[in-house]
């Protein structure tokens, strides 16, 4: 049997961390397509929930086609980003584009509550009920949770797959790493832009329709105020430009946040979980910089 | 980190040379003229309403310091912050520690909030000086939600949920006054910010931002000159925090949220036009203006779905107006203000930004 | 050089405004208002003409005409609190049933604070300073409420509303609490446990501010007397989220498993939260106390379609609204003449308060003036049936009884029912 203080974080760490790694991902791709760090990410994780919430309570559709709606807002959101957006500013330093992505999170959280209203969104899980008792830990995981670790592990086997067996993830690959060689060969840029910035905003919309239901309420904002630094911290512990680094650096800080919440008293320390999240990003960036798996700085 | 392809900065390279023409008379009694009246309907608009007009204009002298704090990073020396809720929020924290627990004036608590807010922003400044660019953007996020998570959740400092009592001081109690109070305060600022661009230290910044390595070759102190940007960015931010307190008349965490300060302050700086001092305090009255304005006209015009949710509006337009600024204008207000400042000075009417005028891309 | 010129005006500019500012000040002090103190209302009876210029200390008549009285509510409309637009609709149910006291009629004006201390503070110096009321009163809420007294003592403005700590509001002389404070409710609340419940292995859950001190104190002490066992003493941030909660949740089921917990916390929090335990499959039972808490939308997402396992009840001024009829059937009346339907729990707590504002507003006489009210109400006992009598003898903390409020899933929607009603021990 394994002690409380060290069984409950790791469930909790890897079912946050897989909801995290989801997130992280989508900001890899953009960064590998666009050399951007995507500052409204978090709100594609919003949207992906809120969506869910206007097809589920307001216009009472059937749950999965609620889930639908929700990963579609994420899906244009990213989409729209990137045409409205990023395309615009193409040409200009990168911290000028993160400035306009913020500015863009901005814009997207008060038009939330403008259309939702200034008030908590009921979620509710896909699958109800207590969960079941995770073995040798004797803590309960909600069926929720482990559809979020059992996603992020499709996930990464379906870009795995996409990005090592397909056209067009191999033209995704060869763009972020030779744009002028490979619009030479007949690459579109532009669309490949483009579909790694829906494909993001699809990643981030999943996770908000998993993560939300876990704490069943969540408000406007919610992705930007709670993935979004753990998201980059994964993402740069990851090394940025490796999606399996994202990948494990997602599962990492969601293992670091956990540990540091349960066994750190907010009386000594209020939000352990942020302090832990900037030891790691520092110690990463000054010791580290390539991260785990980066191959760039 | 290398930063690749960074492109040719927009805009003239080699400005035309006008000749300097001095004004008539006439010209200057124009000039004085539109001082006068400029004055005075500020003077009428604040002596005339009801005094709550007064607290509005004070929330938009605040956000216009806090701006400027935005402006010293990103404009002058080529930094960035996006926790700047922790900035300014620590100082309004510090100055009522001061003022309700220690029970120190007002004015200890103003240069309290300063020292703890230059302090916090060296510190962030070391960081700068190991992390670049996208990078250290990230971290400065992430020190934002340090802020608003943990310092700030600490009730021994700030009262958790109760939040600090921070009073205003004798003579400036009054929303008027206390009007007044800001007002001097931000005179005192755009004078520092006015000898700090026009000194050594305005070019040396000015070489960092555009490039840290041959600003070395130049024989800048990048080390010294990186710090002292962050050290008065955390300076003006330490005392917009701290009048930002004593308006509110309590300091409560909530307030000080990524959302709530350090967005909308960047986006006041950009859309106001980085550089251009006179531009981001005007744009911050405006910006803060509206919200008093757009509920009245909503409500006149009996519109009350956009009248009870006027500051969210307001809120989302900001951020498009950001959008548009950087792709479209990229000096942003500061073209129509600043031609109105040369022109006071005595140069003949122009538009345009002017010298120093290279949009607002951000260059670290 | 030329900038330096226009430096120079600029800042002229700036420091002349400044100073006629301060100049409108001089006059407004040479007027007779001193500013400031802890005095309950300056002395000066500087009337509605010169207010314009007397931001501070507003005169000891303000919002006393002779036909009317303007009184100032704030709740929470929006932010983490129960978010119920019935609290403006019920904003003046009482006065308008009444018609008049004293030959006056009561004008209400509704702020929302937003569940924010420093939205509260400002929701209230706008009705002090712009609607001219003549006294303030808190809808719920304990930092808004806290921050509001502590505003209103300072400009000399009568305060009231529901009993919350005691820490840094027992000195304020305009403050009267209307029911009991979180500490006196804390002894009570560890005699419930013992003698009704029967339980021993207690919880007890809050957020962190400085205003739950005392009720937590006042817990302790009573969980001391009545020989019960703290098996968990938590805190957690007021706006806690996500992972956060979730790791709360987990501390409090993880060791010795209480079988009661006292939750003090915004309803948001507190429905979060207990989510967050259920999912722990964590069977407690919730008891505390609270305003807002022990409404009916609190009720209804509580119990979400189930039943709560262990089942909830929270001690509340008021009793549940089904026994409105019986405690005073005026509510209802009232409603149902201005607002057509029926009236919920939220205008019903309103009333009961409202209530027992103008059996002060009654006793403070014809000749009102803030000082008279504050001395009217002092020392005096309060009796209205819809809230617990108060006794202001000993302290502003009049506050002598609780009713007991319990969770009723089975109704059709979620409310809470009447489980005893003015107790005053148990």
């Amino acid at each position: 049997m394994l002690a409380f203080s060290v069984a409950q974080p790791l469930v909790l760490g890897i079912s946050n961390g897989a909801a995290i790694g989801l997130v992280a991902i989508g900001l890899v791709l953009i960064y590998k397509s666009s050399r951007v760090f995507n500052f409204v990410a978090g709100e594609f994780v919003t949207l992906g929930a809120f969506g869910t919430y206007v097809g589920d309570k307001v216009l009472k559709l059937p749950y999965p086609l609620a889930i639908a709606l929700g990963l579609l807002f994420g899906l244009m959101a990213g989409l729209v980003t990137e045409r409205l957006v990023i395309r615009p500013l193409a040409n200009r330093p990168r911290v000028t584009i993160l400035v306009a992505t913020a500015a863009l999170a901005s814009l997207l959280i008060p038009v939330e509550i403008i259309i939702g209203g200034a008030k908590f969104f009921g979620a509710r899980p896909i699958v109800g009920g207590l969960g079941f008792k995770v073995p040798v830990a004797d803590v309960y995981m909600s069926w929720q949770q482990l559809i979020i670790v059992c996603t992020l592990a499709a996930a990464g086997v379906g870009l795995a797959w996409f990005f090592g067996r397909t056209d067009l993830g191999l033209a995704v690959l060869a763009t972020s790493q030779e744009p002028t060689a490979s619009r030479l060969v007949g690459i579109r840029l532009n669309r490949i832009t483009l579909l790694t910035w829906g494909l993001a905003g699809l990643l981030g919309a999943v996770a908000g329709v998993l993560l939300a239901p876990v704490t069943s309420q969540f408000q406007a904002g919610y992705g930007t105020t709670t993935v979004l630094i753990a998201a980059f911290t994964a993402a740069v512990v990851g090394g940025m430009t490796s999606v399996p680094g994202a990948f494990v650096g997602g599962l990492l800080v969601g293992l670091v946040q956990a540990f540091a919440q349960i066994n750190i008293s907010s009386k000594t320390l209020p939000g352990a979980n942020s302090v832990a999240t900037l030891v790691m990003l520092l110690a990463v960036l000054l010791v580290r910089p390539t991260g785990l798996l980066g191959k760039e700085a | 980190m290398a930063i690749d392809l960074e492109p040719a900065i927009a805009g003239d390279v080699f400005p035309e040379e006008h000749p300097r023409v001095a004004p008539t008379a006439l010209g200057w009694l124009g000039r004085a003229a539109f001082v006068v009246v400029v004055g005075a309907v500020s003077l009428y608009y604040v002596l005339h309403f009801e005094p709550a007009h007064s607290d509005v204009l004070a929330t938009g002298v605040i956000v216009g310091i806090g701006a400027l704090s935005l402006n010293v990073l990103v404009g002058y020396s080529g930094q960035i912050s996006l926790g700047h809720q922790a900035f300014i929020g620590i100082g309004a924290f510090t100055s009522a520690y001061v003022i309700s627990q220690s029970h120190q004036s007002f004015y200890a608590g103003l240069a309290a909030g300063a020292v703890v807010g230059i302090a916090q922003a060296v510190l962030l400044g070391l960081v700068a000086l190991r992390v670049r660019g996208l990078y250290f953007a990230l971290v400065t996020l992430v020190w934002g939600f340090v802020g608003e998570n943990s310092i700030f959740r600490l009730e021994s400092f700030t009262g958790g949920g109760a939040g600090q009592d921070a009073p205003r001081p004798g003579g400036f109690t009054t929303d008027r006054a206390y009007l007044g109070l800001c007002a001097i305060v931000l005179a005192v600022i755009l004078l520092i910010d006015w000898r700090l661009v026009a000194t050594k230290a305005g070019r040396a910044m000015q070489a960092l931002r555009e490039s840290p390595q041959v600003a070395a070759n130049y024989g800048v102190n990048v080390r010294a000159y990186t710090l002292l940007a962050f050290a008065v960015a955390g300076f003006y931010a330490g005392v917009a925090g701290a009048l930002f307190g004593s308006r509110r008349l309590n300091v409560v965490a909530e307030d000080f949220t990524f959302a709530q300060i350090a967005l909308p302050y960047l986006i006041v700086a950009i859309v106001g036009g980085l550089r251009r001092r006179g531009g981001i305090v005007v744009f911050a009255l405006l910006f803060v203006l509206a919200g008093d304005w757009l509920p009245e006209l909503a409500k006149n015009l009996g519109v009350t779905y956009i009248q009870e949710r006027a500051g969210l509006f307001i809120q989302a337009f900001t951020g498009v107006l950001a959008v548009l600024t950087l792709i479209f204008q990229p000096d942003g207000l500061g073209t129509v203000t600043a031609p109105i400042g040369r022109w006071l000075k005595g140069e003949p009417f122009r538009r345009g930004g002017g010298e120093g005028a290279e949009g607002v891309d951000v260059r670290p | 050089m030329s900038r330096r010129i226009s430096t120079l005006v600029v800042l002229t500019l700036l420091v002349a405004a400044a100073c006629g500012q301060k100049d409108g000040v001089h006059v407004a002090t040479a007027g007779g208002a001193p500013s400031g103190g802890a005095a309950a209302g300056p002395a000066t009876t500087a009337g509605n003409t010169s207010v314009e210029t007397v931001p501070k200390g507003p005169g000891d008549t303000d919002g006393v005409t002779d036909t009317e009285i303007r009184i100032g509510v704030h709740a929470p409309l929006t932010g983490a609190g129960a978010n119920a637009p019935s609290f403006e609709q019920g904003k003046d149910l009482y006065f308008q049933s009444v018609g008049q006291i004293n030959g006056r009629t009561v004008k209400v004006f509704f702020e929302d604070d937003k569940y924010n201390p420093s939205s509260a503070v400002e929701a209230c110096k706008k009705m002090v300073e712009q609607d001219k009321v003549f006294l303030l009163v808190g809808g719920g809420g304990a930092d808004q409420i806290a921050a509001c007294a502590k505003y209103a003592n300072g400009v000399g403005v009568p305060y009231l509303a529901e009993g919350v700590g005691q820490a840094g509001l027992d000195k304020l002389r305009s403050y009267f609490a209307l029911s009991m404070t979180y500490q006196q409710q804390g002894v009570l609340l560890a005699q419930y446990i013992k003698n009704v419940v029967h339980g021993t292995k207690v919880a007890m859950v809050r957020a962190d501010t400085d205003n739950f001190v005392d009720a937590h104190t006042g817990f302790l002490a009573g969980v001391k007397t009545q020989k019960l066992d703290l098996v968990q003493d938590v805190t957690i941030p007021k706006d806690a989220a996500g992972a956060e909660l979730q790791s709360a949740a987990v501390k409090l089921c993880g060791g010795t498993k209480p079988e009661l917990v006292y939750p003090l916390m915004a309803p948001v929090l507190f429905l979060q939260f207990a989510a967050a335990v259920r999912s722990q499959n964590c069977t407690v039972r919730w008891a505390g106390v609270g305003v807002t808490i022990g409404l009916n939308i609190v009720a209804a997402a509580l119990c979400g379609g189930n039943a709560i396992p262990g089942g909830a009840s929270f001690f509340s001024p008021f009793t549940g609204i089904a026994d409105a009829d019986t405690v005073d059937p005026a509510y209802q009346q009232t409603w149902a003449k201005v607002n057509g339907g029926r009236g919920d729990d939220i205008a019903w707590g309103l009333w009961g308060a409202e209530k027992l504002l103008g059996a002060m507003l009654q006793a403070a006489g014809r000749d009102l003036t803030r000082q008279h009210f504050v001395n009217a109400v002092n020392g005096k006992t309060f009796s209205t049936k819809a809230y617990p009598d108060v006794d202001y003898s000993k302290s502003h903390f009049g506050g002598t009884g609780v009713q007991v409020l319990k969770a009723d899933c089975t109704k059709k929607p979620p409310e809470y029912v009447t489980e005893s009603s003015f107790k005053t021990s148990f």
